[in-house]
């Protein structure tokens, strides 16, 4: 009877003594096993997008999906793009968000309006990134994200390729020195030259091009000249051409009266 | 006087930060025309002409002289001053004789409207020839140098 009585003591204090360390073992769980060292991983559907992937459109970038682990908080990231890129003009559409470009216009450095919080699943997107002059497969190499309390982390994306596509692209912009597109010379006087003042014509084409300026409205009453670099046969590229544009208004026309002229630039590929 | 100082170059500053915001840059995008991509922009110029008008004179001696030298008495001496007229609206002239009457009794000028024919008093770049005609009498004393002046007025 004893014997039993004891066997049973000891089935109890077996059962005591297991449960007490089942709950010491789940207490230490999380030191026994300490969170990741990297706090961004890439999701299995990781990819590159380009919109529009033609060669040297103004696109959006979405590089994703990427996911913060536990505990960690990502606060801004920076990246690469490849050569013959111009992040000179990028965008990043998040509130808040502030963008810093490189002197190389290839160089991206974001931090983040809103952090990306932990065990969250997101995409970087980066706009107005001129693509690359020529066609072909390009990749960033990697992403190094900054995060909040630790170190930064580089993740290699090098092998995630996006293709760039050849296809006719033509763009013009032309600065004026006053607002809403005006060359506003105030008030002058008859028979005298106005002092120049500069437009110029910022061109951006896929091939070959020529430019051509039509004066029209009172550009004889305001004896308009416009001289310069802005008109005629130009190669593929990106330059910028300056016009000189002043007034010698004749003696013929009529005084205190508001004239307006106007150039009508115009690019053919 | 440092306080001064310092408060205008801040608006100099100010100024010069306002002026380098009024660029305008718009840019425009090809598109195809006739197969081929094609962008096109306007430019508008604007501006006011000032009212404006100018008297130019010319004579034949310096400084803005007629010298038409010794004269003999009941003999006819002429001499040319060129007027030139810039306005670029309606306008009119006057010219008005002042100074010793021996001259200005005996000298006889071109009418402004003669002088520019049909086009006085229209805006525009106009020239013609004022004729200074002298023919001084016998009763004008001898040896005595005289002088006088004609004032032209232009007005719009």
């Amino acid at each position: 009877m004893q014997e039993r009585r004891t066997g049973q003591r000891d089935r109890a204090r077996q059962a005591v003594f297991a449960a007490v360390l089942a709950l010491a073992l789940a207490l230490s769980a999380p030191i026994l096993d300490p969170p990741s060292a990297e706090a961004v991983t890439v999701r299995g559907n990781f990819e590159v997008t380009v919109i529009p992937n033609t060669a040297y459109s103004a696109a959006s970038y979405t590089l994703g999906g990427f996911r913060t682990g536990n505990g960690e908080t990502v606060t801004g990231y920076t990246l690469m793009f490849p050569g013959d890129t111009d992040a000179s003009g990028v965008t990043s559409p998040g509130a808040g968000d502030v963008v810093t470009v490189a002197a190389d216009n290839r160089t991206v450095t974001v931090v983040l309006g809103t952090p990306v919080a932990p065990r969250t699943t997101f995409s970087i997107q980066l706009d107005n990134v001129r693509n690359p002059s020529t066609a072909g497969t390009y990749a960033i190499a990697s992403v190094t994200f900054a995060r909040q309390g630790t170190t930064d982390q580089t993740i290699d994306i090098s092998t995630d390729t996006y293709t760039i596509v050849a296809a006719p692209y033509l763009s013009m912009t032309i600065t004026t020195p006053d607002p809403g597109q005006t060359v506003d010379f105030g008030s002058i006087d008859p028979g005298v030259p106005t002092a120049a003042k500069q437009v110029t014509v910022a061109v951006t084409s896929s091939a070959g091009y020529t430019i051509t300026r039509a004066l029209g409205g009172s550009a004889t009453a305001l004896g308009l000249n416009v001289t310069g670099t802005a008109t005629g046969t130009k190669p593929a590229g990106t330059r910028t051409w300056t016009d000189d544009y002043v007034l010698t208004p004749p003696w013929t026309t009529d005084p205190e009266v508001a004239l307006t002229a106007t150039v009508v630039y115009t690019v053919t590929q | 006087m440092k306080k001064a100082v310092v408060l205008a170059l801040a608006a100099m500053m100010l100024l010069g930060v306002a002026g380098a915001a009024f660029a305008d840059s718009v840019t425009h995008f090809g598109a195809p025309v006739a197969g081929k991509q094609v962008a096109s922009g306007p430019v508008d110029v604007k501006a006011q002409v000032n009212p404006k008008i100018s008297l130019t004179i010319t004579t034949p001696d310096d400084p803005q002289t007629v010298d038409f030298g010794l004269v003999d008495p009941a003999t006819t001496y002429t001499k040319s001053v060129t007027l030139a007229v810039k306005s670029n609206k309606a306008w009119t002239m006057q010219a008005v004789e002042s100074g010793d009457a021996a001259i200005t009794d005996n000298l006889t000028l071109t009418a402004p409207a003669t002088v520019f024919g049909a086009n006085y008093g229209l805006k525009g770049e106009w020239s013609g020839t004022d004729t200074y005609t002298l023919n001084m009498p016998w009763t004008v004393e001898a040896g005595v140098p005289y002088t006088a002046s004609v004032l032209y007025t232009v007005t719009q």
